[in-house]
């Protein structure tokens, strides 16, 4: 029986103890990576609805998912009457988890449209369907699955750097679960290889949001969640030191060759010989193929912009030279023409952002990526990127897009009282 | 191997498992066995000049000793101190010399060379008998707990903790648990948090605002304690896995209401060994020289113990800022001690007059000690009287990320301060007769508070500032 006292004591001192430890990590600031991310059995992994955390790694912000699982505000599937949508697709860099929503280059093109064009029976639907990793591959199937179910006129797809390499399994560095596709006798078909989460009921995955949610609410938890994430990957690379030792090579040679051949911004800065590199273009290409057949369907109207890496859009000359001239570097458009001329072959609008980003940074002196976690010019896009990136976008939007063409006459010809025909 | 990581945590546990369930005589062989694995994943160079001076010394003072009475033996003890001397000032020049290279500097040769020469002195003078066996010995020049910032530990004290009779593994577990604990909280709650604000005003000396110069100047002094003291503790705490009980290196050093109490605070192994090896042989040297020879022996004291840190200017201003403070209070102190016979009512308000003026002198002083350059450390003192202009401004930009939750640092500074406290009157160990319960709970929140730490360091993903007296 005193045992059994002893016991409780213990425990409850022991409780405490936790809550204390968890108090003093929200006192102290503490966070780590939340999870906003479920399995999903099309696009093998989307954002969960309503999905509640914070963005730490770059910045501190607070991340709300909304219920259709969107790094966006509440939306209705079906447009309101007169509502002229646009879809955006892409990963990280559009999602904007670093900045607060209203501050994303999605909120901020919304807001821009509809304070220039908007009208009473005129509006703008900037609606964000990016997401932190997404693929091409992922991006073709949310659109196929589930943008055209919101009526959009046009949809912009957002290259960036990781778009090509995650198009192969090879070159793909991060082991989260994704969808990949072949090139068969010229033709994209799916990679037999690749396995979908099974599907999981609604109450089942309603279950594990909660769950998710709810550990996103204790630091301790998240702290466990990491610690066993980067405990694994250490066993993982010493274990591969290990067999390489064992095999006599050295484990480091075999690492930095491994790392200069699936280096992102190696792959976007020059043409590679190698066959791995060159198929994982040809299936970004197919994609891209299938996007524009889809958007052709569907009636809308496809734009394809690229985002570049953070050194070209470094206003810093020196930094850039220097690291342009330690990796050899000569010419570092290839990836943006690659894509521009795809773009031209299937007649859809193209925008580069990089040089005008730059341009822009340049101009104002300010750096469009960095957080104070990070330092400057590091990273995703900042609150200056995201309104710069905005910016760019509006003015190519204007300029080319027929569908904002027309609302632009719309608006117009409500300012001057014209009636419409 | 850095220290805060799970690999070191490992290491640690494992070595302490070895040299606990070692027969009593092989427990040398362990700690030496795993000290020089730990020197050897730094720099296995340095480690076989670490095994070639110990060598040296051990051979050395069974030669001093029996020669003792000869004129070989002040020689020979003469011989090898200088060479220990001119060891750790070749390597400390070196990097003065060559600012702009990275050299390598022996880990923990500030404090093994010093081991190592009050031992020889030690033996020489007779106040401790050579050591006969070669493993203990070297054990003790190369225990790793000691060798990223000390304690510097007297031989005297060490080796006999070999042959020590008993078992007290239980509780010395929880104590050294708990020291370690207390040490990482400081490092990483405390003074990492508190260089956040200190690095913001030293990179903001020309902010148009005194608060940045005024905010480094003030809580660099405790960022700089709360770091070394966490080493220290560190150092104590897994030396207490061991079984082995090193000295306390720091005794409350902001209470001092002098600088020479302040120096009997802090660092305090360093500063007895000084007292020790210079001071105390100095002054006698001097002693017909009255107040000059007084003058002297703290000047050169104070000098050695600015100069141990590094030959760079910083570290000179910093010994001669101190040294002038300690002149003073020495050649004052009779007359102050008269005035407070006279009027000690008056006593109570002097010390906090004196804790206040000492705490200026010393933030002073680390002022050269931190900054970069001088030009930097005139800049900061400088830019304090540069007024306060937009004060809200000033505040809102100090307290903006990455700052924002740095102030946690001052009631976690205080928390520590209460530990310590704590610590010194009871010590960290569960008092006996106590209820069981009560030593479960206190075992098991060590425990969680342990797991939690490991997770902490394998969660971590970016670096940590290093240790600053890791550097010495």
């Amino acid at each position: 029986m005193r045992i059994f006292k002893d016991l409780i004591s213990v425990a409850t001192v022991a409780v405490l103890f936790v809550a204390l430890l968890e108090g003093g990590m929200r006192l102290a600031g503490v966070r780590y990576e939340y999870s906003f991310f479920e399995s999903d059995p099309v696009i093998y992994t989307t954002y969960r609805p309503n999905a509640d955390g914070w963005e730490v790694k770059e910045g501190e912000n607070r991340v709300r998912i909304n219920s259709l699982g969107m790094r966006d505000r509440e939306r209705t599937i079906v447009p309101a009457a007169g509502t002229t949508r646009i879809a955006l697709l892409g990963d990280s860099l559009v999602a904007a988890t670093q900045v607060p929503l209203e501050k994303t280059m999605a909120q901020v093109l919304e807001r821009t449209l509809n304070n220039s064009l908007g009208q009473a029976g005129q509006s703008f639907e900037v609606l964000n369907f990016a997401q932190g990793g997404s693929t091409l591959a992922q991006q073709y199937l949310m659109l196929r699955n589930r943008v055209w179910d919101f009526e959009p006129q046009i949809v912009m797809v957002f290259v960036s750097p990781i778009s090509v390499p995650t198009c192969s399994r090879r070159l793909d560095t991060v082991a989260a679960p994704k969808p990949f596709y072949l090139i068969r006798d010229g033709r994209l078909v799916p990679d037999p290889r690749s396995h979908a989460p099974a599907s999981a009921s609604e109450e089942v995955r309603r279950r594990n949001g909660k769950l998710k949610n709810l550990m996103n609410q204790f630091r301790l938890l998240l702290l466990l969640r990491q610690a066993i994430g980067e405990g694994v990957e250490k066993i993982e690379k010493l274990e591969s030191e290990i067999g390489a030792i064992a095999k006599g090579a050295s484990a480091e040679a075999e690492t930095d060759d491994d790392e200069r051949y699936v280096y992102p911004v190696d792959i976007w800065f020059r043409p590679h010989a190698s066959a791995e590199v060159e198929q994982a273009w040809q299936v970004a290409e197919g994609l891209l193929g299938r996007i524009a057949e889809e958007a052709r369907q569907h009636g809308a109207e496809l734009w394809l912009a690229s985002i570049g890496t953070e050194v070209q859009e470094n206003p810093d000359v020196a930094e850039r030279t220097a690291y342009l001239a330690a990796h050899g570097y000569q010419e570092i458009a290839y990836s943006e023409g690659r894509f521009e001329v795809l773009a031209r072959r299937e007649s859809i609008p193209y925008l580069g952002m990089s040089h005008r980003m730059l341009d822009y940074a340049e101009r104002n002196r300010v750096s469009v990526r960095g957080f104070f976690n990070t330092g400057p010019n590091r990273g995703h896009w900042n609150e200056v990127g995201n309104a710069a990136a905005a910016g760019i976008v509006i003015d190519e939007l204007l300029e080319r897009s027929a569908v904002i063409r027309r609302a632009r006459i719309k608006s117009l010809q409500a300012h001057r009282n014209i009636p419409d025909r | 191997m850095q220290l805060s990581s799970v690999e070191f945590l490992l290491f640690v546990a494992l070595s302490v498992v070895a040299f606990r369930l070692a027969p009593r005589r092989w427990r040398p062989d362990v700690l030496l066995v795993a000290s020089y694995i730990f020197y050897c994943t730094w720099n296995p160079g340095m480690a076989v000049a670490l095994l070639a001076i110990t060598v040296i010394c051990y051979y050395a003072a069974l030669y001093i000793e029996s020669s003792r009475g000869r004129p070989l033996a002040p020689r020979l003890t003469l011989v090898v101190v200088a060479a220990l001397i001119l060891y750790i000032v070749a390597f400390k020049a070196r990097a003065m010399l060559y600012p702009g290279v990275s050299l390598a500097i022996p880990l923990g040769i500030s404090y093994y060379t010093f081991r190592l020469i009050s031992y020889l002195l030690d033996v020489y003078w007779g106040t401790v008998p050579a050591e006969r066996s070669l493993v203990p010995f070297a054990a003790y020049v190369a225990f790793f707990p000691q060798m990223m910032a000390g304690p510097i530990e007297r031989a005297s004290s060490f080796l006999p903790q070999f042959e020590a009779e008993g078992n007290p593994w239980r509780g010395k577990t929880f104590e050294g648990a708990t020291c370690i604990l207390l040490g990482f909280f400081k490092k990483f709650v405390v003074a990492d948090n508190l260089a956040l604000i200190v690095d913001y005003g030293y990179r903001h000396l020309d902010s148009g605002s005194s608060l940045p110069n005024i905010l480094s100047f003030y809580l660099y002094p405790l960022q700089l304690y709360a770091d070394f003291s966490g080493l220290a503790d560190i150092a104590l705490g897994i030396g207490l896995l061991f079984g082995l009980k090193g000295p306390e290196n720091f005794n409350a050093p902001f209470s001092a209401s002098s600088i020479s109490e302040y120096w009997r605070r802090w660092h305090m192994t360093l500063t007895s060994w000084l007292r020790d090896y210079v001071f105390m042989p100095l002054r006698m040297a001097t002693r017909h020289w009255g107040t000059a020879g007084l003058v002297v022996s703290v000047v050169a004291n104070m000098m050695l113990i600015a100069l141990w840190h590094g030959f760079t200017l910083g570290f000179i201003v910093f010994g001669l800022v101190n040294a002038t403070f300690l002149v003073v209070d020495v050649l004052t102190s009779t007359r102050r001690q008269k005035f407070w016979r006279r009027h000690p009512g008056l006593l109570t308000a002097g010390t906090v007059v004196g804790m206040l003026a000492t705490y200026h002198i010393v933030s002073l002083s680390e002022t050269f000690f931190r900054a970069p350059s001088f030009a930097d450390a005139a800049h900061l003192l400088d830019g304090l009287a540069a007024g306060f202009g937009d004060l809200g401004g000033a505040f809102a930009a100090v307290t903006a990320p990455p700052n924002h939750h740095a102030w946690v640092a001052l009631p976690a500074y205080v928390l520590t301060e209460i530990a310590d406290a704590v610590r010194r009157k009871k010590g960290m160990s569960l008092p006996a007769g106590i209820p069981r319960w009560v030593q479960w709970s206190a075992v098991t929140c060590v425990a969680v508070a342990c797991v939690f730490m490991s997770l902490l360091f394998l969660a971590r993903q970016t670096g940590t500032n290093p240790f600053v007296y890791a550097n010495f």
